[in-house]
């Protein structure tokens, strides 16, 4: 069992940098266990560079990062996943049900097959994000926020400890929208941590316990109370601030 | 009927029925990841790359043990050659400004020119022509080559079938099979390897270009069919083992090259699975555009109804016409005559559709004479125009014209129906009629908050000389301005529409 004490994710000093050019420039923090994290920052800041590196995806320059105590690799398997764009052949011949049975992947070596657990599990993740009723369809023949909603439902089959969200909310409808957010509220119920890209400063207050400001370096680190202050976001995202009134959430 | 026996009666055949379906059933499976993976083109190169390796390994294992045991040599040199074009085909396009297509051309069209080379120099010691390479010969398979067919193909499909998930997951998603720790590189040159051994096996049966037919057509047939994979694979390999048959039935009877008659019939098989499959098909894709209906018609017939005009007035051909009605009785627009089965009446939802196209043509043509456009040329506009009816159009037009209740011909403007949380705005108190009921559920802005969260109300009148809304509540009535009756989110309470009905 994991010690609850032992902060999920741990990054000291992280710095990566693509061809020379830094995106991620000393990075320091813990994030304790069962939170549910915004990460926010304009375009290009390394937002997703952040998730990558927590994945092991990128080449670290300096620095570690560590999940529950552990180097990356020896945590796979505690992490699951939803990229901002996957690299997906959508007339790929798998049904929903098929992608959503990947997430038990790792669980399950090439001598085995699936156990009815397995399948419990997969049910219980597409009834989650309501998408049970689409199990038999092609993956091509859905919308894209129920194609997002499918790829949610994988990483929940995956029961990680951590789930990674590259902007979960870009472009789906309020359904979506509402489905990510139950999801988000559930997960936190049941200890995991969750960390989300993120994008509208009007509702990341509702969403996140903490968030993360990030553009190249640590702007902030907090709760949404302490970050979102006006000063200090438009020093980060700079003239491209539209002002925003937090008590209302009406623009002034 | 002798036709059909008789040809089993020699060794030959029944030697090149099995040896074919073999080769066949290993490359329909494996051509399967080619195809979804878009490896075809390097199935081709990896195929043709194989001849140095081919031939030097024959070369040394004819020097080492003359006249011997050369299916071994023939069989490494292979895999060395294919190792060599895979890494240097990766290598290549790693490099700026040469592309992965490109590589894959240079590397092939390399290696092969040297197996000719070597081939041609070292003729008389050799026992495999560029021909053969080329062609195989299917009626003169050996033992030898059987069992090394027999081995290679159980090794093929059995690997896919114990890894077929890892195969999967990396084909699919290579971001998640990275994440669980699969790594895509490793299943690439896995793939790779397979490619090179069929080849090995298959070569001097069909003959290198009949086997990237065997890998690539079964595959893709298969793939017009069906939507999952394992499906995909059991089809491939019936689709290949049926292109065998045919095929040698068919060199049989007009006594032409094995090879090539089987990979005839595979392509053949592919032309009728095109021209058939039911969803992909050209025959499929035919019917659904003959069978769909246009829009258009559906909205043009709508308003018809809505107006109880008689439904010869719609400009569209009496066939076109009763398709679209069969289809907007399927969706619900149309439902039939309570007593009278055969006559269609506006649904609840059909009504509602249908004023609310009916609003769209009002708003277009009301929008086009206030910009000075000439009344006739601004309803023939409308006319086109009407089916481009989103709401956020129609509602900002109500908004510009101050919300008119009736239009340019004193037609009254029916009033919109019920706000769509996902697809539609807000509906918003300016856009009721008098008469309508509803409750309030939200403000745009704070001047609107007169009015309590889910107070019900009767909208009452509405000044368009004063340009207010009278409307009552429970707390007695309430006067609005434009500004104010904008701003309030409502939500319309049911009430009950007249329906129209006209027999079709
Ligand atoms: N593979 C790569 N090679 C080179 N540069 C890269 C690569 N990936 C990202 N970058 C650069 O690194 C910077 C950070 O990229 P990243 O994708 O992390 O930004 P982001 O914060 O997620 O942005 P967005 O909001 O647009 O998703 C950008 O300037 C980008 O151009
Ligand atoms: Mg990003």
């Amino acid at each position: 069992m994991i010690l609850t004490t032992v902060p999920a994710i741990a990054m000291e000093h992280l710095t990566v940098s693509y061809g020379g050019k830094p995106v991620l420039i000393d990075i320091s923090l813990n994030i304790p266990q069962g939170m549910v994290v915004g990460i926010m920052g304009p375009n290009g800041a390394g937002k997703s560079t952040l998730i990558k590196s927590i994945m092991g995806f990128v080449p670290r320059d300096f620095g570690t990062v560590r999940l529950f105590g552990k180097t990356v690799d020896n945590a796979r398997g505690h992490v699951a996943y939803v990229p901002q764009r996957g690299q997906i052949d959508w007339q790929f011949p798998v049904t929903v049900w098929d992608v959503v049975m990947m997430g038990r992947y790792q669980y399950t070596p090439w001598y085995r097959s699936f156990t009815s657990r397995d399948r419990h599990i997969a049910e219980q993740a597409l009834a989650d994000v309501r998408m049970d009723s689409f199990r038999n369809r092609q993956i091509g023949q859905l919308s894209g926020g129920q194609q997002q909603r499918v790829f949610m439902a994988r990483a929940l089959a995956q029961q990680a400890d951590i789930l990674l969200l590259d902007e979960p909310f870009a472009g789906v409808d309020a359904a979506t929208e509402r489905a990510i957010s139950a999801l988000l509220t559930a997960s936190k119920a049941q200890g995991k941590t969750v960390l989300v890209v993120h994008h509208d400063l009007e509702t990341a207050a509702e969403f996140f316990d903490r968030i993360i400001i990030v553009n190249r370096r640590l702007f902030a680190y907090g709760t949404p109370r302490d970050v979102l202050k006006d000063d200090l976001l438009a020093g980060v995202y700079g003239g491209a601030l539209r002002k925003i009134n937090w008590n209302t959430g009406a623009d002034t | 009927m002798n036709a059909f026996f008789e040809p089993w009666t020699h060794a030959y055949f029944v030697k090149a029925m099995v040896g074919g379906s073999i080769i066949a059933i290993a490359c329909a499976v494996l051509g399967c990841y080619i195809v979804l993976r878009k490896m075809a083109f390097i199935g081709d190169a990896m195929s043709h790359a194989l001849l140095p390796g081919v031939g030097i390994g024959y070369l040394v294992m004819n020097a080492l043990i003359p006249g011997g045991f050369t299916a071994g040599g023939l069989l490494l040199g292979a895999l060395i050659a294919a190792v060599i074009t895979s890494v240097s085909i990766s290598a290549l396009s790693r490099i700026q400004r040469i592309n992965e297509d490109a590589a894959i051309g240079i590397v092939y069209t390399g290696l092969f020119a040297s197996g000719v080379v070597i081939l041609t120099r070292y003729q008389q010691h050799i026992n495999i022509d560029l021909n053969h390479f080329f062609q195989g010969d299917v009626y003169g398979i050996s033992w030898e080559d059987m069992w090394l067919s027999a081995v290679i193909g159980s090794l093929v499909v059995g690997t896919i079938i114990l890894f077929y998930r890892y195969f999967t997951i990396v084909s699919f998603d290579p971001i998640m099979a990275r994440s669980i720790g699969l790594h895509a590189g490793f299943i690439h040159t896995s793939l790779t390897i397979m490619i090179a051994l069929i080849c090995v096996a298959g070569i001097s049966m069909v003959g290198v270009i009949m086997i990237v037919g065997l890998l690539i057509t079964p595959a893709a047939l298969a793939y017009l069919f069906t939507d999952r994979l394992p499906r995909m694979m059991i089809l491939a390999a019936a689709m290949g083992v049926l292109s065998v048959i045919t095929g040698l039935y068919f060199s049989e009877w007009i006594n032409a090259s094995g090879g090539g008659a089987i990979m005839f019939a595979g392509f053949a098989l592919f032309l009728i699975g095109l021209i058939v499959a039911p969803n992909h098909g050209l025959i499929a894709g035919w019917l659904r555009r003959r069978r769909l209906v246009p829009i258009t018609d559906i909205e043009d017939l709508l308003k018809a109804f809505y107006e109880k005009r008689d439904l010869e007035s719609v400009a569209i051909p009496v066939s076109r016409r009763h398709r679209a009605i069969r289809k907007m009785t399927m969706e619900g627009l149309l439902e039939p005559r309570v007593g009278k089965e055969r006559e269609r009446i506006l649904s609840r939802r059909g009504y509602d559709e249908a004023a609310h196209i009916l609003r769209s043509h009002q708003l277009w043509e009301h929008h086009f004479i206030e910009q000075g456009m000439d009344p006739h040329r601004a309803h023939e506009a409308a006319e086109t125009l009407e089916h481009l009816h989103d709401r956020m159009v129609l509602d900002r037009f109500d908004d510009e014209l101050g919300h008119p209740q009736t239009d340019t011909h004193g037609i009254p403007i029916p009033g919109e129906r019920e706000a769509d949380s996902d697809e539609y705005p807000d509906l918003t108190l300016s856009l009721l009629r008098p008469g309508d009921r509803g409750r309030v559920t939200g403000y745009l802005r704070d001047n609107a908050r007169c009015l309590p969260l889910r107070e019900p109300f009767l909208l009452e009148t509405r000044d368009e000389t004063g340009d207010f809304w009278q409307i009552m509540t429970s707390a007695g009535p309430i006067r609005l301005n434009h500004e104010q009756a904008d701003a309030l989110v409502v939500e319309r309470l049911p009430d009950t529409d007249p329906v129209s009905g006209i027999s079709v």
